[in-house]
């Protein structure tokens, strides 16, 4: 059985797995998934601390190769190479000035700091442009490293624990960040924190080898 | 224009998007930056100094005839390189920030690009400051001077791939002192085995002080490390791809 979500057409970018099994060493965590998902809503992965959520985002972002069936991504534009990925344990450089790292990420996103608009501006932390990136906070960091992949206006996002460190405020402007990106994008965060309600989409839970794909309106809201 | 990407259990082949080369000069900036104020630069530009202080001491407070030798200028190139020298690929490693921006941001042939271009700004930089701080210990003997730059930005060329291994094997902020190691173990072996003149030659050692003509084999090696670090390319690129490079199958 295939489960569908968001009404595959062909007119917006959409990811499918079909049997899909991935192994984390020689344990085996994700067991013949077959899923697809088209851009409209943030898709969610969630489970308790390894049961292979990472793993399994790692390969639908193109990082890992499952151990069995196929990952497939399809975009009307044809830019399906263009991904981003993110993973909590990424950490700045520490030796680097604050704007001389923004001003890198201008160049490398393609769209500078200036050209960001609400609700990803509201991502970007206060930092005083000279301070070495080593001294700025965990939190401060991760908004860093978030606001500018996500400022890459790419058609699929893959993003792993996004939320942890970031304060309250930080995790509802990147909800809305990532809720008015996945209008346009297929957008799948993996979590392990409480789902915001307003960012309700389709729910892959992994509790054992064999996933449950839920969908919004049968998924356990927490926030 | 549809464009499909599947993924299948099977090898994990290595493709990244494309960037403009205004990228590779942004990110070799921010790199060397980096590199510049990493602690054992510091280290390593403080042991040059003490060194080439102590070896200029000796020199100017002996009685002439003085004696004809580098005046530690080599002792302390190596101190210098042993904290300062390297590509940041296994501290980049360690941050995961290599994940980050490869292939998120930039290709892996403009990363390991940016990379060498930030290393060889960094030879170039210290070779410069190395030139100006033994003339001016030697008191102005350019020949001095230059000579020694020359001869070591030639060996710390040559060993550039060897850095290279070590950086893509080992997680470590310091592989210059794993390629000393190396390169004093290949000495004392080689020494045995095939004699002190011929791994000297070997290596396109056997100089002669300030004769330039006898720089040449040495600038040989040096020309062949250029070409082996392009070789080495897609090892590198196989360590990043096996953590961050793209994995895909055209449809």
């Amino acid at each position: 059985m295939v489960h569908v979500s968001g009404g595959l057409s062909g007119a917006v970018p959409e990811l499918r797995l079909d049997g899909v099994s991935v192994r984390q060493g020689r344990r085996l965590v994700v067991e013949d998934l077959t899923w697809a998902h088209a851009a409209g809503r943030i898709a969610w992965l969630v489970g308790e601390n390894g049961t292979g959520k990472s793993s399994l985002l790692r390969v639908m972002a193109g990082r890992a190769r499952p151990s069995a069936g196929t990952v497939t991504l399809r975009d009307p534009a044809g830019r399906t190479r263009e991904r981003i990925y993110y993973k909590p344990a990424m950490r700045l450089p520490g030796g680097v000035r604050a704007q001389e790292w923004s001003r890198l990420m201008d160049r490398l996103a393609g769209l500078g700091a200036a050209e960001v608009e609400e609700p990803l501006a509201a991502l970007r932390p206060d930092v005083p442009a000279d301070r070495l990136l080593g001294r700025v906070s965990t939190g401060e960091a991760k908004r860093m490293l978030l606001e500018a992949l996500l400022r890459k206006p790419v058609p699929f996002v893959f993003l792993d624990e996004p939320y942890e460190h970031l304060s309250g405020r930080a995790r509802g402007a990147l909800t809305e960040a990532l809720v008015a990106r996945a209008r346009t994008a297929v957008v799948v965060v993996a979590t392990n924190q409480p789902i915001p309600a307003h960012a309700a989409g389709p729910v892959v839970q992994l509790d054992g080898e064999r996933p449950v794909v839920l969908e919004p309106e049968e998924a356990p809201w927490k926030g | 224009m549809e464009g499909v990407s599947r993924l299948k259990g099977g090898r994990v082949a290595g493709r990244a998007n494309s960037a403009p080369a205004g990228r590779v000069r942004a990110l070799a900036a921010v790199e060397l930056r980096r590199m510049m104020r990493a602690p054992g630069t510091l280290v390593g530009v403080v042991g040059f100094l003490i060194l080439l202080a102590v070896g200029h001491w000796s020199y100017w407070t002996t009685l002439p005839p003085r004696p004809e030798d580098d005046r530690l200028f080599v002792w302390a190139y190596i101190v210098a390189m042993c904290g300062m020298l390297r590509f940041g690929l296994a501290e980049d490693r360690e941050l995961a920030i290599d994940e980050y921006l490869v292939p998120n941001l930039i290709s892996p042939l403009r990363y390991a690009l940016s990379k060498l271009l930030a290393t060889t700004a960094m030879l170039g930089v210290f070779g410069a400051g190395a030139f100006a701080c033994a003339a001016a210990a030697s008191a102005g003997d350019l020949q001095y001077a230059a000579w020694y730059t020359v001869l070591m930005t030639l060996v710390v060329w040559m060993l550039l791939p060897a850095l290279l291994l070590v950086e893509i094997c080992i997680d470590t902020r310091y592989p210059a002192l794993f390629v000393l190691l190396a390169f004093v173990a290949t000495l004392i072996v080689g020494r045995l085995m095939l004699g002190p003149v011929a791994i000297v030659r070997l290596l396109g050692l056997d100089v002669e002080r300030y004769v330039y003509a006898s720089l040449g084999p040495l600038g040989v090696r040096a020309l062949v490390s250029g070409w082996l670090l392009v070789v080495l390319y897609p090892l590198c690129r196989l360590r990043l791809v096996g953590r961050a490079g793209w994995s895909w199958a055209g449809a």
